[in-house]
């Protein structure tokens, strides 16, 4: 309801803002042109403008409007004003088409264009172009002169590695686009840009490589972009869960990374890319949800090293989930399963705790999920405090104090340590842990049978951009399985995934086959 | 709606998953003492015609389910009659296996805990898994088979000390009789009950699969059930015959250097899931009919009533395990007769000729 009522009040604002606009022409002289771009930006002091003339030339009279802080103000004061001012304009130039003979003869840049159109020079106003006016012309240059601060490039904080390139993405959507060229030096590598939100209008950059994606995923992703109406795009997360499939899902359906080379890898692999201006993060599709425990690391490394470190990956995700919802299953249905001494020490160690094991076990992952997320948002000098609280307080003094049994503890230690190491699977695994413990507290072992079969249907049945989520994880004997819970070596490794990236699928010749050439 | 379509390999996880069932815990055989697994294995053979039945049928109508095979064959109104008697077979089946799986709970693990809401939670993730239609359940069956064979083979070696080879011999003891009796009895449960799949393999994408995907299926699932019917004898003994759940007594036995002991639970997974997918299918299958029966555009919109009838079905079907346990081997088999072979064979034989009209008149024309 309130998603209607929000896209009504915005097609209303939306009209209106072009009514006013349309009046907002340009006309001959130079004083009512630049009256014009002063009322029509008033209120907003960060746009400045100049007037200023040719010694030589006096028609030369000009004016240019910048955006203070998004310019390059060396490139207007040389490239710009410069040469304008101190050039003997009489020579060689014909004085009834000044614009045209500024724009090609005199004024330095890399890009210049003409425009009359207001929404168009405001737009690239607010880009950090210079917007150049000329006196007796209806006409502007907008000259490029883009110079805004950007943070360098360093090594993403959330995902570090030992080997491997150490660059990130950053916040600049061109320089992310640069990295993954840089990556990828082929033709077949295209960049499409739009403009997303209302107000903000962000760039939006879909890249790809064009003969390994399929064409179904890319038509679905442009058809998805172009269906969003929203005023505003501030991270690519926004983009994310817009044009994702089964909104009402926990599981992650669109991709992320913050490093080049994953993208880039993934682009190799058939996916198409999202890069979202403003944002350090991109978006790949489809994604599948053995994408959760692939590491950029496993394809650096030596396979078999990478493939035990996988699989351990794919161990915690499984044991993040489940170990709780067991361990209450045996402990509260099925004690026979337990051999006496480990029974017995249990049980004692439950003496005089008050309440039920479930209670508890609830009580104590939850506990732990709101320091985690304390971890994460709290100021870094406070840490210190937290930890100790975190570790004597709730663990030690509470076991103390019989408010806790010791083993509630261990296992809530051992499910948040092991879910730590799947990052991106920190959110799905709160909710899909929690429903396997009451499914268990509710029957038992049954319980916890039926909750996982539960889950393992949701995730069957889910699909990104037309492609399984569950691809690669039923079978293991062709190309598809070569990268899922192991990483095969790279020489094995001859062709793509099928259903990603059908139509280009020989990764490399087989002539690199181990025994060929060796 | 999209078309759903199941690949050869789904398919046959999910027929293995079908047939183990309820058998690997409930046992075949009957009376056949330490011969049973001669039963089983006369049981398969027995089967091997009705399967070439019930795949050459699904070959003849590639595409179609057993319902619209039924109408072309029967007409409207004599094809939606016979319809009804197996959507009734689906329905009756689903509800057995969900009192088979709620008297083996209550029994077994939880004597407090209603049997109504045992048999309520199964019944409502086969709900949820037929809501998600027979793709997933495909995908999901891929999954889960290799788990279970995997279990049931590491406790089946884990159970070798415990094996004493005097238990099976000698061989053929038992009369002859009761050997064959025996075989009827598990060729009617589980092997022939394959027929359900008629309703299921029209999602099937060649003409040549249903032949290898029944074949595939009901082997593999025999020789499972076999190995663990051996497996059981060899461990209990004479005491089997009498045990309502064979396997699980037979798998609470092992114990493991003091520390690996009474690991039930294992059988208890396999039966679970295996529980769970026999009655999504037998859930599918019904509501499937009943929306052809009913015109319906979808059968999805009676999956939830279906499901929940099943359950209470399952509530009155029996009044105690005695009765199930007795129902399941005497009297089944011959009340599952018309629906495993009798039927079948006149569907068959109508298909033929109808078959060869059919490609006469394109002959002619």
């Amino acid at each position: 309801m309130y998603k209607i009522l929000r896209k009504k009040k915005l097609e209303k604002s939306a009209s209106e803002e072009k009514d006013t606009v349309s009046m907002r022409t340009l006309t001959k002289s130079l004083e009512k042109n630049i009256v014009l771009l002063k009322n029509a930006f008033s209120g907003d002091e960060t746009v400045m403008y100049r007037v200023f003339q040719n010694k030589h030339l006096d028609s030369a009279k000009c004016c240019i409007f910048y955006l203070d802080g998004m310019v390059n103000s060396e490139i207007i004061n040389e490239n710009i004003i410069q040469p304008i001012l101190s050039d003997d304009l009489t020579q060689n130039i014909s004085n009834h088409n000044l614009l045209d003979e500024l724009r090609y003869k005199i004024i330095v840049a890399n890009n210049i264009s003409v425009s009359e159109d207001f929404n168009t020079i405001a737009a690239a106003l607010y880009a950090g172009d210079t917007v150049f006016l000329l006196e007796n012309c209806d006409r502007v240059l907008v000259i490029d002169s883009k110079g805004w601060q950007t943070r360098s490039i360093t090594e993403p904080e959330s995902a570090r590695v030992v080997r491997g390139p150490r660059e990130g993405f950053t916040e600049s959507i061109i320089m992310n686009v640069s990295l993954i060229r840089r990556k990828i030096k082929s033709h077949e590598l295209k960049f499409k840009f739009r403009e997303i939100g209302e107000r903000t209008h962000t760039k939006v950059c879909i890249c790809y490589i064009d003969d390994i994606i399929s064409k179904d995923v890319l038509k679905e992703l442009e058809r998805r972009l172009d269906e969003i109406k929203i005023d505003g795009v501030l991270d690519s997360g926004y983009i994310q869960e817009l044009i994702r499939d089964e909104p009402f899902s926990p599981l992650e359906t669109v991709g992320y990374s913050e490093r080049p080379d994953v993208v880039a890898g993934r682009l190799l692999g058939g996916r198409v890319a999202v890069i979202v201006d403003g944002s350090p993060v991109v978006l790949t599709v489809p994604f599948v949800i053995i994408e959760t425990i692939q590491s950029n690391e496993d394809y650096y490394n030596n396979y078999i090293f990478a493939s035990i470190n996988r699989l351990f990956r794919g161990m915690s995700l499984l044991l993040s989930i489940s170990v709780p919802a067991i361990f209450l299953a045996i402990v509260t249905y099925h004690q026979e399963m337990l051999p006496t001494p480990l029974l017995l020490s249990i049980s004692a160690s439950r003496e005089g705790v008050p309440f039920p094991t479930v209670l508890s076990m609830f009580i104590m992952l939850l506990i732990f999920d709101l320091l985690r997320e304390v971890g994460t948002r709290m100021p870094t000098p406070i840490g210190q405090a937290v930890n100790i609280v975190g570790t004597l307080v709730l663990g030690q003094a509470a076991v103390e104090a019989r408010l806790v049994s010791a083993p509630i503890v261990i296992i809530t230690a051992f499910t948040g340590i092991v879910n730590l190491m799947n990052i991106t699977f920190i959110g799905p695994s709160i909710l899909i842990r929690f429903f396997l413990l009451f499914a268990s507290a509710f029957m038992g072992i049954y319980g916890f049978i039926f909750g996982f079969v539960v889950t393992l249907l949701h995730l069957m049945s889910l699909r990104s951009f037309g492609v399984p989520y569950m691809l690669g994880t039923t079978k293991i004997e062709d190309h598809d399985g070569q990268d899922v819970l192991v990483r095969a070596p790279w020489w094995s490794m001859t062709l793509r995934p099928k259903i990603i990236g059908a139509r280009n699928l020989v990764r490399q010749s087989s002539k690199n086959k181990r025994g060929n050439n060796r | 709606m999209r078309k759903e379509v199941i690949t050869d390999k789904e398919a046959i996880c999910i027929l293995i998953i079908f047939i183990i069932g309820s058998t690997l815990i409930l046992g075949i055989g009957g009376d056949a003492k330490n011969d049973r697994w001669v039963s089983g294995v006369i049981g398969l053979v027995l089967a091997i015609p009705f399967l070439l039945i019930y795949a050459r049928i699904q070959t003849i109508f590639q595409g179609r389910d057993i319902f619209d095979i039924l109408i072309i064959l029967l007409g409207k109104i004599g094809g939606r009659f016979v319809a009804v008697i197996y959507i009734w077979y689906g329905f009756h089946l689903g509800a057995m296996v969900i009192r088979n799986f709620g008297e083996f709970v209550n029994v077994v693990v939880m004597p407090e805990t209603p049997m109504f809401v045992l048999m309520v939670t199964i019944g409502a993730v086969a709900i949820m898994a037929v809501k998600l239609g027979i793709e997933v359940i495909g995908r999901t069956c891929a999954y889960l088979l290799p788990i279970l064979i995997v279990i049931v083979i590491i406790v089946q070696f884990l159970g070798i000390p415990e094996m004493r080879t005097n238990h099976i011999k000698p061989f053929f003891s038992s009369t002859i009789t009761s050997v064959l009796d025996g075989a009827f009895s598990s060729f009617a449960f589980p092997f022939a009950e394959s027929v359900v799949f008629l309703g299921v393999f029209f999602t099937l994408k060649t003409k040549k699969s249903p032949y290898r995907v029944y074949f595939y299926g009901v082997f593999l699932a025999g020789l499972l059930i076999i190995a663990v019917t051996i497996r059981n004898i060899l461990i209990l003994g004479p005491l089997g015959t009498s045990l309502y759940f064979p396997s699980h007594v037979a798998v609470s036995r092992i114990s493991i250097g003091d520390f690996l002991q009474r690991i039930e639970v294992s059988v208890a997974f396999v039966f679970g899931v295996a529980a769970l997918i026999k009655i999504s299918i037998c859930l599918f299958v019904t509501a499937k009919g009943v929306a052809k029966v009913c015109n319906l555009n979808d059968y999805r919109s009676v999956v939830i009533q279906l499901g929940l009838l099943m359950v209470y079905f399952a509530q009155f079907i029996y009044k105690d395990i005695m009765t199930m346990s007795n129902w399941a081997f005497k009297i089944y088999p011959f009340y599952a007769l018309p629906f495993q072979a009798i039927l079948p064979v006149f569907i068959w034989i109508m298909a033929e000729i109808k078959k060869n009209k059919i490609t006469a008149k394109k002959q002619i024309a």
